[in-house]
């Protein structure tokens, strides 16, 4: 039997074969196996909880598949209030007739994601759908974090005269689902990953941040819109200083969506004061996936009417808007 | 690599010369008009800033540059009208969401319709080979797109593809300018011409701008280099009072265009009378199927009736297509009129002045 059957989800003996292969490939991480509910065990009075569901097209894609993405997602969400993850819950949607193979890989991915973040799963939950009622396999994690700092990072606390930082350059992960799905040839390659590891040690260093946001729907663009109108502040970038591959602007320019607008999974934007800036960039030099992290734009003024300002390499100024339509690719 | 069209540091100083002859006669007290006939150089001239950068000296018009804008509302409805018959629609993603007079292709789809995205025209051959029902591309576009659409139809005949025609809505740039120039009155101080037609067509076509009107042009790229260069081109030929039709994107537009693809065009289409959205009918301004093809035609395959509708109440895309207005003047201009909201088709294509407008609006 290499495919999921309707009967894997029925309850019965198929339904423990199918719990059996996910406890097999996940391994340790997984806690408290077959109860009714995990028990965490948490010394903290400040906890942090995230959900996401992930329904990515294509699973697989270069540099990572539906599984990492699931893991890292959560994570991600965590480490935006400075969270250390300690626990994740995983359920499964899953269409009839779906891999086991492709299963597989993806717990394997889990399981490679959830080790290295030091995390466990704690419950979880498996459901089969007969064929054409969802899209091959959907992924649902909930991560729980514990909070040791003092410092209050939300999206409210960006002041004027902070900077902008990124951690990495932009759009990679976006562009790369873009290529797949258009079948172009590239050698582009998601950035999933965890951005836990990199804030960890800003916090650990004491670094004073005022916002976190990682930039994953919509992109740099619509993140910062969101911080400018929560804290009522306008932003400006300068588009020469933000990171962008070349071969994700190519992709960009052939499908007519702008880099800004595209999804990263494992960037982080930090709002911090300026004095900071010399500090952040040290640290996150330092890593791999913030070797090429930089100050791309200020925060300059409390407003009314919060805007995102990009600076283009004439020097003029121009609105960076919050878009909520899907980016449609261009006629020609 | 870097890209010496895209970050030049000579452009900066290119642009602070430029800036100093318009403060110069005879640009001293005036604006100047010029404009932009692709929709691509509309979206370059406002994400580049080029708008913002020249506000007080330059006014730049959009012209009827994008194929999807220039559609009459009277099209988008026989398009809907197909899908409403059941015939699958094979189309640009962009006109999915433009709004007919009661529906619109997006709305089918949601009711159940068979819509498929095709990027390019010759997607279509496999969609057709794959499924019995009858498949119709919605042919919207240019001479950069026409020629591929010329292609689909040749290997549907030598495939002997039954199920597949096209709608076809294809139109020509050069005798929309033209008219442009006889029937309405603007001021257009000169045109940049768009760098994909001119691929196909060359030089030539324009040559009548600059010696009947007196009007500069430029053909141009769409890098901020291209435009920088551009201006710069236009400007010099105002100061010097020597309009010609200056090539400035002799990297990809060859002095006599492509002409096996203009060939292509010619075997399979013929001149025809068409409806613009914004001007109205425009003689020979469009391109029908040679009778030989005419098998290929979904409006003589199907029946299709639709009439005259008008424009949607208080939508300005005529005039904004025509360069008469500007997005912002619209009264709906990101009040009911937002990407998400599409009043007319000039805020859903992506090369609309209305979307870029709204997407990289200045100050
Ligand atoms: S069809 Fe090509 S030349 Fe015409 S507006 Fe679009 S990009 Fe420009
Ligand atoms: S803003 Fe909307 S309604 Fe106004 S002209 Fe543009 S598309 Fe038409």
């Amino acid at each position: 039997m290499d495919h999921i059957l309707l009967s894997h989800g029925s309850g019965g003996k198929n339904s423990r074969k199918l719990l059996k292969f996910i406890y097999d490939s996940l391994g340790d991480i997984v806690i408290n196996r077959g109860e009714d509910s995990g028990i965490a065990i948490l010394q903290t009075d400040k906890l942090a909880i995230t959900t996401d569901s992930y329904v990515i097209d294509p699973i697989f894609f270069p540099g990572g598949d539906i599984g990492k993405l699931s893991v890292c997602g959560t994570l991600n969400d965590l480490a935006m209030v400075g969270a250390i993850p300690k626990y994740l819950t995983l359920c499964f949607i899953i269409e009839e007739n779906f891999p086991f193979n492709n299963l597989r890989k993806i717990l394997y991915s889990i399981k490679e994601e959830a080790e290295s973040a030091g995390i466990k799963i704690i419950a979880g939950d498996t459901k089969i759908v007969s064929k054409g009622k969802l899209d091959k396999i959907f992924i649902n994690t909930t991560g729980y974090g514990i909070i040791e700092h003092s410092q209050e990072i939300n999206s409210h606390n960006a002041q004027p005269g902070d900077a902008v930082i990124v951690t990495g350059d932009i759009g990679d992960h976006g562009a790369a689902i873009m290529a797949v799905r258009n079948d172009f040839e590239s050698d582009l390659t998601s950035d999933c990953a965890s951005v836990v590891p990199l804030i960890r040690k800003l916090l650990a260093e004491n670094i004073n941040i005022h916002t976190l946001r990682d930039p994953t729907r919509g992109g740099l663009a619509s993140i910062l819109n969101e911080i400018a109108i929560s804290s009522s502040i306008d932003i400006e970038l300068e588009k020469v200083k933000i990171p962008i591959k070349d071969s994700v602007n190519g992709i960009c320019d052939i499908l007519g969506i702008d880099p800004l607008y595209m999804a990263c999974e494992g960037r982080a934007a930090i709002i911090c004061p300026e004095s900071e800036v010399g500090d952040i960039l040290n640290i996150l030099k330092e890593t791999n996936d913030g070797k090429n992290a930089c100050k791309i734009g200020n925060i300059v003024d409390k407003s009314k009417e919060p805007r995102v300002y990009l600076k283009t390499f004439i020097g003029a100024r121009r609105i960076l808007p919050l878009l909520s339509r899907e980016q449609t690719p261009r006629i020609c | 690599m870097k890209n010496k069209f895209k970050d030049n540091s000579q452009l900066i100083q290119l642009l602070q010369q430029v800036d100093k002859l318009l403060t110069l006669s005879p640009f001293a007290d005036r604006q100047c008009n010029f404009m932009e006939i692709c929709g691509t150089h509309t979206v370059s001239i406002l994400k580049y800033g080029f708008r913002n950068y020249f506000k007080k000296r330059i006014n730049f018009l959009s012209g009827p540059g994008c194929p999807v804008c220039v559609t009459s509302q009277k099209d988008i409805d026989k398009v809907i009208s197909l899908a409403q018959m059941g015939v699958r629609i094979a189309t640009f993603g962009d006109l999915i969401k433009v709004p007919g007079s009661k529906s619109s292709l997006e709305e089918q789809m949601a009711l159940g319709k068979e819509v498929n995205v095709v990027y390019n025209p010759l997607d279509c051959l496999k969609i057709a080979d794959e499924t019995d029902e009858e498949v119709v591309f919605i042919a919207v576009g240019f001479e950069t797109t026409i020629p591929v659409i010329a292609s689909l139809i040749l290997d549907a005949k030598k495939l002997r593809i039954e199920n597949l025609s096209i709608l076809p809505l294809m139109k020509t740039i050069p005798t929309a300018l033209n008219f442009l120039l006889t029937n309405l009155e603007n001021e257009i101080d000169g045109f940049i011409c768009p760098g994909h037609v001119s691929v196909i067509i060359g030089e030539r076509p324009y040559k009548i701008i600059p010696e009947k009107y007196g009007i500069p042009c430029v053909i141009a790229g769409f890098e901020p280099v291209d435009i920088g260069l551009a201006i710069e081109s236009l400007v010099s030929q105002i100061r010097k009072h020597t309009p010609i039709v200056d090539n400035r994107y002799k990297r990809v537009v060859k002095e006599k265009g492509n002409i096996s693809a203009r060939r292509l065009i010619e075997e399979v289409f013929e001149k025809t009378d068409v409806e613009w959205r914004g001007f109205g009918e425009v003689p020979a301004s469009g391109l029908k199927l040679r009778e030989k093809f005419s098998k290929f035609d979904a409006e003589k395959k199907f029946n299709i009736n639709v009439k005259s509708s008008p424009e949607p109440e208080g939508c300005i895309c005529g005039e904004v297509i025509a360069g008469k207005k500007q997005p912002v003047e619209c009264p709906l201009f990101a009040k009911k009129c937002t990407p998400d909201t599409p009043i007319g088709p000039c805020m859903v294509s992506y090369e609309g002045a209305c979307s870029a407008f709204y997407k990289y609006g200045e100050e």
